[in-house]
């Protein structure tokens, strides 16, 4: 029986995601002790959000329209840092055979609803006046992309990195990605609005050690690829490829990002709600942004 | 332990209970801990259990449909709980096809999954059996879960079977329990401190102060006022405090009362400045009071607490008696202990102390062990008394005895005197001038001249007389025991007063002046038939006045008969004198016969003529002779004329039957120091034959000096004289005697032979003297003989040598040399 002050591990989530793989990384190069946090491999968004929602996890990794879809169902979070901003991390891959986003007529589509592929998913609809009338669309999360490309039966899938690479790998065209979005998508580091000042130590360690890794993986990057591609099950290659559509954001660039008002953040997600809302993707979000930042955590992780 | 006593109670109870508390809450703690551990060993082992139920069911079905991916999902969200270490899913190879850590899926089991145990797969997947372990070091359930699965190679529908392996750690959820267990202890002990910090403020409150209080209220210095006792207190405490106060108001009004005692007693001992003292006799401890220690002149420390402190401080003389009060004391004979004594004072000096005392506690033996008394100084008292008894007794200007001891005294002499036969005298002695003086020059010249007479009286007193002062100038002097002989008494009284006579006629100095006095005398003897000491005092008086009447000037006898006898005694001393220095004395013979008539010897007797007065009776100057010296030359003269006297009759021719002349030698002249060198003188210058001298001497010298009388007749018996006992019977016939004496002759008194033949008795007497001398082989003479009958009577009772009238009166020298002639003449005739 100790007399040390007790203390409950953080529970870190994130799906497959390029600059998420950070966070495994840093557990592979053990800069995180397993006593202090548990880390959950999860296997997409979808997962990470029921986990985040039904409070499994104290730190989620999620994207920003991901993160506002928690919001608007009134859960209480804190956007405590940005990752990076995807640059055609999302696209829409189509068997070979197709060649025109017109093609997917009468074709089946799967897509992750409550992913960012969504948006994509709507703007393949804009752009190609098809609807859900004319194309059949299945559900398909992001670690079910491979296995039914790999089937056949779905015609196009809306796939993220690193499977995109791998879809391309097998011979998958991608007709659309994100970059033609008019909004980028930025990934985030939320935490559980709950919890936040308490762990708030803890998290800012946990942040510290996550960027130490993004450095590990910038100074080493063979080495940091040859792990994390293990995790993947990838080839080092396709998850290099799958980097490049991603652009990291530093932790002060970050910071930057969360800081002032209205932040960069705030800013950015009062359009996407807006465009969301005007999708009726979103519920009404209640909240005001702005109170859903929180650049103290990341602060200390840097300065202290 | 005595300071363990002294914590208070508000730190020992709360002490208690947080002991008390910390036992039990520790236990129960530990029970809790326990119990709570298994309930959370038994909780994760369902909850284990239920996830690889659930994932048996969910796998299977995805694994079947070939869905791998959402058996990952299953998998990964199955493990979304921190105690969930690993689930992993091992097929029949030992490979890892399913994991909640990505980069373990289609590793080797054995090697990358921890705590597995690859010996049981084929346990579980044949048995179909789920196996549950528990590794105690690492605090870990371990689950094997059987798990149908569809072969990777998904070519074929073949079932191949699997087994789902969780890794669930419960040191996280045993360290939350320890934590909260922890926490709740530590809120308990909180709220258990903060409970007894009230617990002691109230205890504090309701019991400590009121208390303390309470005995702040008891070690008040002065207990004789009355307390205030504060009665605020809560139930017990409010009753103790009622009690106490109670009991205090009790006592005070007790202590006054004892304090008004002992003030009363402590005032009349200091008034009454007597010492206390208080005998421990158990513990030999004596405590003496301050004015104990002061009454002698010491201080405070100067004496211990020891009994010889007193004890060595009492007079020798008094010692014995202080001994004997305390004794009567103990042993119950008396109530009280008394005695007054003296005491050494740090001075030297002593001081009468009356000491009294009782017994106030005895042992089991009912031997006293404690004595308390007090001590009085009384020496002011004891001199006082001592003066006045010294007045009662004594005369104040002389500092002679007074006339109430006068009279005790006579009064004791006159009894001692009658009871030794010894005469005393008194005698009254009054200074004529001292009147005069008294009147011209004052009272006290007067006294002054007393005081000097008294002083004088005093030095030429000797050591048994007794001087007092009657009255005026008028002193009386006691002569006890002077003489047996009242004359002798009477004539040394006279001597006493001649000598004071003499003394006091030289002059005194009084201031400047010499006074010379001119005293009379006056005498009275006792014992005196019929006179009481009053009797006697006036009768001295009496004789003092007329003393100017006296014989002898300014000295009177009571007795005019005594004076005159003494008187006469003086003029006949002094005849004696003369006659001696005038050759007055002549001898006679009185011839001693045999019973044939023949002249056997003679006696010399001293015969006096005196001119007009004729001759002087022998028995009227011998007794005057013997009681002066004037026996001495007088015998010596008669010594000396007898040898020569018997020198003229041997060369006339002493008959041949005449053997003995006999010579009365009186005691004095016997005892006197020169006797035998003076009888050895004559006998040298007349050359006579010693052994015809016998010398006679009398019974009472013989009973008084009988060593010195011995041995003074052995040197003459020497010598060749002969010896003879005079007035034989009369003295005090001690037969014993006359064995050790060198005497040859025994001669009855005359008085037995007066009556001889008329009393019955005499004869008897006379007989046994005869018969004695006989058996002594003494000769036996009988003097006084006036008849024939007598003589027949003496000779037939054996005695054979007589003296008398009968047989010859007394001769002078001539006519009894014609005796001596004749006799020479009947003896040759006889002869022839």
């Amino acid at each position: 029986m100790s007399c040390a002050p007790y203390q409950k591990t953080l529970t870190i989530g994130a799906a497959p995601w390029p600059n998420f793989e950070f966070v495994f990384l840093a557990n592979e190069l053990g800069y995180l002790d397993e006593n202090n946090y548990s880390l959950f491999e999860l296997t997409s968004s979808t997962s990470v959000i029921q986990a985040f929602q039904s409070g499994k996890l104290d730190v989620a990794f999620l994207s920003l329209d991901e993160v506002l879809t928690l919001v608007a169902l009134g859960i209480d979070l804190k956007i405590i840092s940005v990752v990076d901003s995807s640059s055609g991390g999302d696209a829409l891959m189509v068997k070979p055979e197709l060649k025109m986003l017109e093609d997917l007529k009468w074709h089946s589509i799967g897509y992750e609803n409550k992913a960012a592929g969504a948006l994509l998913l709507d703007e393949v609809f804009t752009l190609s006046g098809l609807n859900n009338q004319t194309v059949q669309l299945y559900e398909v999360k992001q670690n079910e992309v491979k296995d039914a490309y790999l089937r056949g039966n779905i015609d196009a899938l809306i796939a993220r990195e690193p499977v995109k690479q791998e879809l391309l790998a097998l011979g998958a065209r991608e007709l659309i990605n994100s970059t033609s979005l008019n909004l980028p998508i930025t990934h985030l580091i939320v935490t559980r609005g709950d919890i936040y000042q308490e762990k708030e130590l803890q998290i800012a360690n946990f942040l510290r050690e996550y960027y130490n890794a993004y450095h590990f993986y910038e100074s080493n990057s063979a080495d940091a690829l040859a792990t994390m591609s293990v995790r993947l099950q990838l080839y080092p290659y396709l998850l290099k490829e799958a980097f490049l559509n991603t652009r990291f954001i530093s932790a002060k660039q970050a910071l930057m990002r969360l800081s002032g008002s209205p932040s960069n953040i705030e800013l950015q997600a009062k359009q996407l709600s807006k465009l969301m809302s005007e999708k009726h993707m979103l519920g009404q979000i209640q909240t005001n942004i702005s109170s859903l930042i929180s650049t103290r955590i990341l602060e200390r992780a840097i300065y202290e | 332990m005595n300071k363990l006593r002294r914590v208070s109670l508000s730190i020992i109870l709360p002490s208690i209970l947080f002991v008390v508390f910390i036992v039990l809450q520790g236990s129960v703690f530990f029970l809790e801990y326990r119990q709570a551990q298994q309930k959370l060993f038994v909780e994760a082992e369902q909850y284990v259990k239920g996830v690889a139920g659930h994932l048996q069911t969910g796998l299977s079905n995805s694994l079947m449909r070939l869905e791998k991916a959402q058996a990952q999902e299953l998998v990964s969200t199955a493990a979304l709980n921190e105690n969930i270490k690993t689930i992993a899913v091992v097929d029949n190879n030992q490979q890892i096809v399913l994991s909640n850590k990505f980069r373990e899926k289609y590793l080797f089991a054995k090697l990358q999954l921890k705590q597995y145990d690859g010996d049981l797969l084929d346990r579980v997947i044949i048995k179909n059996e789920l196996i549950v372990e528990y590794v105690k070091d690492s605090q870990e359930l371990l689950v094997y879960a059987p798990l149908q699965m569809i072969s990777k190679g998904n070519s074929l529908n073949r079932k191949f079977n699997g087994v789902i392996f969780i890794r669930y750690s419960l040191s996280s959820a045993y360290s939350e329990l320890a934590y909260e267990g922890y926490l709740a202890l530590i809120k308990i002990s909180l709220i258990l401190i903060a409970t007894i910090f009230l617990l002691i403020l109230f205890i504090n409150r309701l019991v400590i102060v009121p208390l303390k209080r309470l005995a702040a209220s008891t070690i008040l210095s002065d207990i004789t006022n009355h307390i205030e006792v504060d009665q605020s207190g809560l139930g017990e405490v409010g009753l103790l405090q009622r009690s106490f106060a109670t009991l205090t108001s009790e006592v005070t009004d007790n202590i006054n009362k004892l304090s008004a005692s002992e003030q009363r007693w402590l005032y009349a001992l200091s008034g009454a400045r007597d010492g206390v003292w208080d005998w421990n006799i158990d513990k030999d401890h004596v405590y003496f009071s301050h004015r104990w220690k002061e009454m002698l002149g010491y201080h405070k420390d100067d004496i211990a607490t020891d009994i010889t402190e007193w004890e060595d401080r009492i007079h020798p003389e008094d010692h014995l008696n202080v001994f004997k009060d305390l004794q009567a004391h103990f042993i119950g004979r008396q109530s009280f202990f008394e005695n007054t004594h003296r005491l050494l004072c740090s001075n030297g000096d002593y001081r009468w102390i009356l000491s009294r005392g009782q017994t106030i506690s005895w042992d089991v033996n009912g031997k006293p062990s404690r004595i308390i008394g007090t001590n009085t100084d009384v020496t002011s008292y004891k001199e006082m008394h001592e003066k006045i008894k010294q007045q009662a007794q004594f005369d104040e200007v002389t500092e002679l005895p007074n006339r109430a001891q006068l009279i005790a005294h006579i009064t004791q002499e006159n009894l001692r005197a009658q009871h030794n036969d010894l005469h005393g005298a008194l005698v009254f002695i009054d200074c004529n001038q001292y009147k005069t003086i008294n009147d011209l020059q004052g009272h006290y010249k007067g006294d002054e001249l007393l005081f000097l007479i008294a002083r004088r009286l005093e030095k030429h007193k000797s050591e048994t007389d007794f001087i007092a002062h009657v009255n005026g100038s008028e002193f009386v002097a006691i002569l006890p025991d002077l003489h047996g002989s009242h004359e002798q008494a009477a004539e040394m009284a006279l001597s006493f007063a001649k000598r004071l006579n003499v003394v006091l006629r030289e002059p005194f100095e009084i201031g400047d002046e010499n006074l010379i006095l001119s005293c009379a005398y006056g005498i009275t003897l006792f014992p005196s038939e019929g006179s009481e000491a009053n009797d006697l005092l006036r009768q001295s008086a009496m004789a003092m006045k007329n003393a100017q009447d006296s014989q002898f000037g300014n000295i009177s006898f009571f007795a005019k008969n005594i004076e005159e006898k003494i008187h006469r005694n003086h003029t006949l001393q002094g005849q004696i004198r003369h006659a001696l220095e005038h050759d007055e004395f002549t001898l006679d013979f009185q011839p001693r016969v045999d019973v044939d008539g023949c002249l056997v010897g003679a006696e010399a007797l001293s015969r006096w003529f005196r001119g007009e007065q004729g001759w002087i009776n022998p028995a009227d100057f011998i007794p005057v002779a013997e009681d002066s010296d004037l026996i001495i030359p007088l015998g010596d003269w008669v010594i000396h004329n007898a040898f020569t006297k018997l020198k003229s009759w041997v060369e006339n021719g002493l008959p041949s039957h005449f053997k003995t002349l006999s010579i009365n030698v009186s005691p004095k002249q016997l005892l006197q120091q020169g006797f035998s060198h003076s009888v050895e003188k004559h006998l040298l210058e007349t050359g006579i034959d010693a052994s015809l001298i016998e010398f006679e001497i009398t019974e009472t010298v013989l009973v008084s000096h009988m060593e010195l009388v011995i041995k003074k007749l052995n040197k003459l018996k020497l010598l060749g004289f002969r010896f003879a006992i005079d007035d034989f019977g009369t003295g005090y016939s001690s037969f014993s005697y006359l064995s050790i004496l060198p005497v040859s002759t025994l001669k009855i008194d005359q008085s037995f032979i007066t009556n001889l033949l008329q009393q019955e008795n005499q004869k008897v007497i006379v007989g046994a003297i005869i018969n004695m001398g006989k058996s002594l082989n003494l000769d036996v003479v009988a003097e006084g003989v006036e008849n024939k009958e007598q003589l027949e009577f003496l000779a037939e009772k054996g005695c054979h040598q007589f003296q008398g009238y009968f047989v010859g009166t007394p001769l002078s020298n001539k006519n009894f040399q014609t005796v001596l002639n004749n006799e020479k003449l009947k003896s040759n005739k006889l002869e022839s």
